[in-house]
């Protein structure tokens, strides 16, 4: 399913003309790209997150990604991560307690260089930076600082990509979901356009809509809640 | 129409235009925009039941293959899953075959700290492959030598079956060849209901919107592959409230 498949469908369900000067596709692409986003932020979709062993080469006491990352990792954001394990030959590793900073350099001890592994780590924003393609990063700051050579293993919450070229698919979302995304995109044109005005019998198009697209995103919450059916042993804890 | 039961989606198609009185010279009604209505119903009715629909679940048989720690499945597609019930490890003689404990992937990597840690496979973990919506399997201790295995869980319709025109048997073509007149109502009805509205006739789309939710409450109370109490322990694939 492209984007160009996509917009069709939206035209098609809701009525816009391709020849309609005020929904160009620039337009429709843009609400196309929003309502992807809508949905990323709709829910922890089990499959937006991945396992990822990096090795620490900065020397530094922060790890900063996708920066480190090689392609295609680097194409998506980073939304949260979890988990963290550290190795300091890659092979046996060792969970590490998240901490605010603060309480991280306490646990510590303050040292600010270590040849051994860290006690704790903390997430940080890191806004400076200007790379190419990197809206924002997030940076891992351990307590004692990693030391050079050491392994980090840890689970990341990624986001959506734009869908920018007519050929480009949707990159986390099954098919089912396109359905999803036609109706909000949709219904943000429709807005747009100003039909909550038109009503018809109590009921306008708009409102139609809108009330579809929560359907689509109540069910499918439900739907595709976790991985994995029936009891485990695992203690839920959950990412 | 001289189907009963549509099975193929050109059938589909004839008895949507039948359903909403279309023309099928209609350039508001061609095959595409109808055959893209059904994809829409099709869809939805996917995630309409949360416990998922009995026709769904899948069995898939594979290798884990010596050195092996993971294996990857999408979830649309041949063999793919959307869910993992279980996962059973055969042995490489066919002699037995056990049960594999599922665990958090963190409450596996801290049960098995060391990656070299070799053995028979003990537990399995699930998680996203993060690039694309994909499910990684991930086993610990790592095996030697090759291990079948078996996964059980429930899997999605995809477009491509009712892509092809004229398609392969619509219910036929999903596995268990699960034939079910309600089905074919329920996608007709929800492609109806899209049909009226992309109309702007709001009072026939909420109709048919109505005649859809009454077929999906009377599949999901009625469709079921056991009845009766059986010995298993009862374990429900989703266990929150119905919507």
């Amino acid at each position: 399913m492209t984007l160009a498949t996509i917009r069709t469908q939206l035209r098609t369900r809701f009525g816009f003309s391709p020849n309609d000067p005020l929904f160009t596709d620039d337009i429709v692409n843009r609400q196309i790209n929003l309502a992807q986003r809508k949905i990323a932020r709709a829910h922890d979709w089990w499959w937006a997150t991945s396992e990822v062993t990096v090795e620490n080469d900065t020397g530094a006491d922060v790890t900063v990604w996708p920066a480190q990352f090689s392609t295609p990792n680097d194409l998506l954001q980073v939304r949260a991560v979890s988990h963290v394990f550290c190795s300091l030959d890659g092979d046996y590793w060792l969970p590490i307690e998240r901490m605010s900073r603060a309480d991280a350099l306490a646990a510590g001890g303050g040292r600010t260089v270590s040849s051994g592994l860290p006690v704790a780590w903390a997430a940080v924003a890191l806004t400076g930076d200007a790379a190419a393609g990197h809206r924002q990063q997030v940076g891992l700051e351990f307590a004692p600082p990693l030391p050079d050579g050491a392994w980090i293993r840890f689970q990341m919450a990624v986001d959506t990509v734009d869908l920018d070229d007519d050929a480009d698919t949707p990159l986390l979302w099954p098919p089912q979901f396109v359905d999803l995304i036609v109706e909000l995109a949709g219904t943000a044109l429709m807005r747009q356009r100003k039909e909550a005005k038109v009503a018809r019998r109590g009921q306008s198009f708009l409102a139609l809509a809108a009330r579809a697209a929560q359907e689509w995103l109540r069910l499918a919450r439900i739907r595709f809640a976790k991985p994995y059916e029936g009891a485990g042993f695992s203690k839920e804890r959950g990412s | 129409m001289t189907f009963e039961t549509p099975t193929v989606l050109s059938e589909l198609r004839t008895a949507l235009r039948e359903r909403c009185q279309l023309d099928a010279a209609d350039p508001r009604a061609t095959d595409a925009i109808v055959t893209d209505a059904l994809n829409a119903a099709w869809h939805r009715l996917d995630v309409s039941n949360p416990h998922g629909w009995p026709w769904d679940i899948y069995e898939y048989d594979g290798t884990l293959a010596a050195g092996t720690d993971s294996a990857l499945f999408l979830l649309e597609g041949a063999d793919s899953f959307v869910s993992f019930r279980s996962v059973i490890l055969g042995d490489p003689n066919g002699q037995w075959s056990a049960p594999l404990e599922r665990l958090a992937r963190h409450e596996q990597q801290s049960r098995y700290p060391s990656d070299s840690e070799v053995g028979i496979p003990q537990t399995w973990s699930v998680n996203g492959y993060g690039l694309t919506y994909a499910a990684v399997l991930k086993f610990a201790p790592v095996p030697t030598v090759n291990y079948p295995f078996t996964v059980r869980g429930s899997r999605l319709h995809s477009d491509l079956v009712l892509a092809t025109d004229p398609g392969p048997a619509v219910l036929v073509a999903e596995p268990g060849d699960f034939r079910l007149p309600e089905y074919a109502d329920a996608l007709i009805e929800y492609a109806a209901y899209v049909m009226y509205r992309a109309r702007n006739e709001l009072a026939d789309a909420m109709a048919a919107r109505a005649t859809f939710d009454d077929e999906v409450l009377r599949l999901r109370t009625n469709v079921r592959l056991t009845a009766g109490a059986g010995v298993g322990t009862y374990q429900p694939i989703n266990p929150e409230p119905l919507p």
